[in-house]
């Protein structure tokens, strides 16, 4: 018996087709395994079962296209998750990205995650309306830069994306309170919120906010200049553990009251941005690095007038993880800030430091950084008159070999700290 | 027999046993142990309570066929095995799948149907690693598969790389290209460069008329054009009197004949005829090759040969000299053989 079916299968074997014998879900794991993207190219080159298998697995697509070629696309790639059709910032292909195009990916593309319109000028509140009505499973929108979008579209996406935790809306000048209230209501598992630039939002808006969305780690609101202490401290209390990332660049009505908030409640914190915030006081400083001081990594307060001496001693010696720091154009520091440094054993880990437009640190000062920052590999010295390449060449210092000094401009910045 | 064989084995091994029907009919005893490694005999065992007796075996899914069902026992025997070290799993999975691939496929999708994770893994990622670099028709001749996509999808897509040569040889092309637009940008904006090069033209095409190394001056020129007329005129004239002194051999050689038929006295007189146009042939063929250049000589000679063929038309024992010969120049240098022909006759 076991003899005569084995011989009966050596004989059948011979002209035996794979897709006779595997069903689609081993054929997905066979491409799942294989390794480079040129294999799984010639995957789909084999036969037409093997091209379709290929095409439902592609997860993640980067496309310039109108509506006609985006309905084939959605026709073939059946379970797309991401969908890049970011646009530069300088020359795109007329008319770019419009709300048609939006359409046809909102009813076509169900299965999309992660939607990236970079740059769009094009759309319109009408695009974000079909993508609220449609995607209703998407956690990631990125529409920074496109200017036409006000609390209309936005407002729609936020109610029909229950999911999204994702949003920036960057160069969005016409986004106000709305916004928020409606991700307040609709969205409580927002994590990041891009408002760079968003000028009109002000404190109530942050409020409803923080009553809201209680798991925010990542927020941007550089430039929102209407933002105070009231509004930015709802959100550190409500988001207090989960806050990793705040950025108040230039909101010069930021005050003390905002960092004694962050340091009681947000002890998590990573990066905080507060350059440009003129009335913060240097005992805020020194509460803030009290709290902070095991987690903060990146710290940029540059234009923060009132920061003296002490605190930055307190920051630089509390703050044992911090990589970069930005101090520039804090015109009342001096050498005296890093002397207490020449006495402790330990070294810094900083690796980015910017002290330009400081006229009162001088080559002395550079010394003592240079023998506790061993990672250091960028060093912004531009505008310190006291602070050359001569002197710098004429004192002997032993920088690391990877590290890169930017006396006149000429050096590209790390975009750590933007 | 088999009821004997069982009470036997039982008392000895005192392990339990389920029974196990696979698609073509055929039922085995396997131990339980082992088969509880699968996850859908082990739902069927502890749910549904089935395999305790061969009427109630447990029924395998189609794709298990025996031979394939004994493979993957005899992974479970090795796997279900306790305390085991990864290095060893390791060693025998690569061992166990050295088969071919039509086993192999038989295989995965066996392990599939019953759910054994651990071994559709093993399987797919060596199903993979034998697609891995190679081309559609290699897999399809692997597999057997059906070559059933149209051309346009088995386009492949340009991959914008600087390694391709294609594309170095495009890239040369268009700075070629950018380059002789600029080019003509700059003759554009800058007329009196046109200027200059007309000039050069102009002074090349008189070089080439003149024959000479021109000067760039012009009035220079024109006195050497006169200077070529000139002497283009005296060469003419040469021509001329060249051509007459030839006819008049010509002349002379049709007179020796006629008096050779007439008299034997008068031959002693055409023998000296002849020696003199040998010496007037030589010393003319000295002059022409001094004096003349190479494109009047080819003028002269094709005058020459132009009035001797009229000359030849007109007499009949030129024509049959000519028929006899073939050539114009050796019927004149046999003509003194033709005369020794006619001594010996006559």
């Amino acid at each position: 018996m076991a003899s005569n079916s084995i011989d009966g299968d050596a004989v059948t074997g011979s002209g035996l087709c794979i897709n006779d014998v595997l069903r689609d879900d081993e054929l997905r794991s066979i491409l799942g395994r294989v390794e480079s993207e040129k294999d799984k190219e010639t995957f789909g080159l084999v036969c037409k079962r093997w091209l379709r298998l290929q095409s439902t697995e592609r997860k993640k697509l980067a496309a310039r296209a109108g509506p006609h070629m985006l309905r084939k696309m959605a026709d073939r790639f059946t379970r797309l998750v991401e969908l890049d059709l970011a646009q530069s910032v300088s020359r795109s292909f007329y008319p770019g990205v419009t709300d048609s195009d939006l359409a046809v990916i909102a009813t076509a593309f169900t299965c999309l995650k992660i939607l990236n319109l970079h740059n769009c000028k094009g759309i319109t509140d009408a695009g974000m309306k079909a993508i609220g009505e449609h995607l209703s499973l998407l956690q990631s929108l990125d529409v920074s830069y496109c200017r036409k979008l006000t609390d209309k579209g936005l407002s729609a996406v936020a109610k029909g994306c229950c999911d999204l935790r994702i949003l920036h809306m960057a160069g969005c000048r016409f986004v106000t309170d709305g916004v928020l209230e409606a991700l307040s209501k609709n969205c409580g598992n927002l994590e990041e919120l891009g408002l760079h630039g968003c000028t009109s939002i002000t404190d109530n808006g942050l409020i409803n906010l923080a009553s809201g969305c209680r798991r925010i780690r990542f927020l941007d609101i550089n430039k929102c200049s209407n933002a105070t202490d009231v509004g930015v401290s709802s959100v550190s209390r409500a988001c207090s553990s989960s806050l990793k990332t705040l950025k108040l660049l230039d909101c010069y009505k930021i005050g003390d009251e905002t960092i004694l908030s962050l340091a009681e409640f947000c002890g998590n914190l990573e990066t905080l941005i507060i350059g440009g915030c003129r009335d913060v006081s240097a005992d805020a400083i020194r509460s803030l690095a009290a709290a902070c001081g095991s987690s903060l990594k990146n710290l940029r307060m540059d234009w923060c007038l009132n920061i003296s001496d002490s605190s930055l001693s307190c920051v630089l010696s509390q703050c044992r993880n911090l990589e970069a720091l930005d101090i520039g154009c804090c015109e009342e520091l001096t050498d005296a800030a890093f002397q207490l440094l020449s006495n402790e054993e330990p070294g810094l880990s900083l690796k980015i430091l910017k002290i330009s437009n400081c006229p009162k640190i001088t080559v002395a000062g550079i010394g003592i950084i240079v023998g506790k920052c061993t990672s250091l590999q960028y060093l912004d010295v531009r505008s310190c008159p006291h602070i050359t390449k001569a002197g710098l060449d004429e004192a002997g210092f032993h920088f690391p070999e990877c590290c890169k000094i930017n006396f006149n401009g000429s050096v590209n910045e790390p975009v750590v700290l933007l | 027999m088999s009821e004997i064989d069982m009470a036997v084995i039982k008392p000895e091994m005192m392990k339990p046993y389920i029974w196990l029907e696979t698609s073509d009919g055929s039922i085995q005893q396997v131990e339980q142990e082992i088969a509880m490694y699968c996850p859908l005999i082990c739902q069927e065992i502890i749910q549904k309570g089935m395999g305790s007796s061969k009427n109630c075996a447990i029924c395998l899914p189609q794709r298990v066929s025996p031979a394939t069902l004994s493979l993957i026992l005899d992974y479970c025997h090795f796997h279900q095995v306790p305390g085991r070290s990864n290095k060893e799993r390791k060693s025998y999975d690569e061992k166990f799948i050295r088969m071919d691939t039509k086993r192999l496929c038989e295989l995965t999708s066996a392990a599939d149907s019953l759910q054994l994770k651990p071994l559709v893994d093993l399987t797919s990622r060596a199903l993979a690693r034998i697609i891995e670099g190679k081309s559609p028709e290699e897999i399809r001749e692997i597999f057997h598969l059906p070559d059933d996509l149209t051309e346009e999808e088995k386009l492949e897509p340009l991959k914008n790389t600087t390694d391709d040569p294609r594309i170095r040889l495009l890239n040369r092309l268009y700075a070629k290209k950018r380059k002789e637009l600029k080019e003509r940008e700059r003759l554009k904006n800058v007329e009196a460069e046109e200027e200059h090069v007309d000039e050069r033209s102009v002074d090349d095409l008189l070089s080439f008329i003149n024959g000479n190394d021109g000067d760039p001056k012009g009035v220079k020129t024109s006195k050497n054009k006169k200077k070529n007329r000139r002497k283009k005129e005296q060469q003419q004239k040469n021509s001329s009197l060249k051509e007459a002194s030839e006819v008049n051999k010509e002349v002379n050689g049709q007179n020796i004949r006629h008096q050779s038929a007439e008299a034997d006295r008068i031959a002693e007189t055409s023998n000296s005829h002849t020696e003199d146009v040998f010496a007037h042939r030589e010393f003319d063929d000295g002059d022409i090759d001094d004096g003349i250049d190479p494109a009047l000589k080819e003028k002269i000679d094709r005058e020459v040969e132009d009035f001797a063929r009229r000359l030849n038309s007109d007499w009949p024992e030129r024509m049959q000299e000519l028929l006899s010969s073939g050539q114009e120049r050796k019927t004149i240098l046999f003509t003194p053989n033709g005369n020794s022909f006619l001594r010996r006759n006559a």
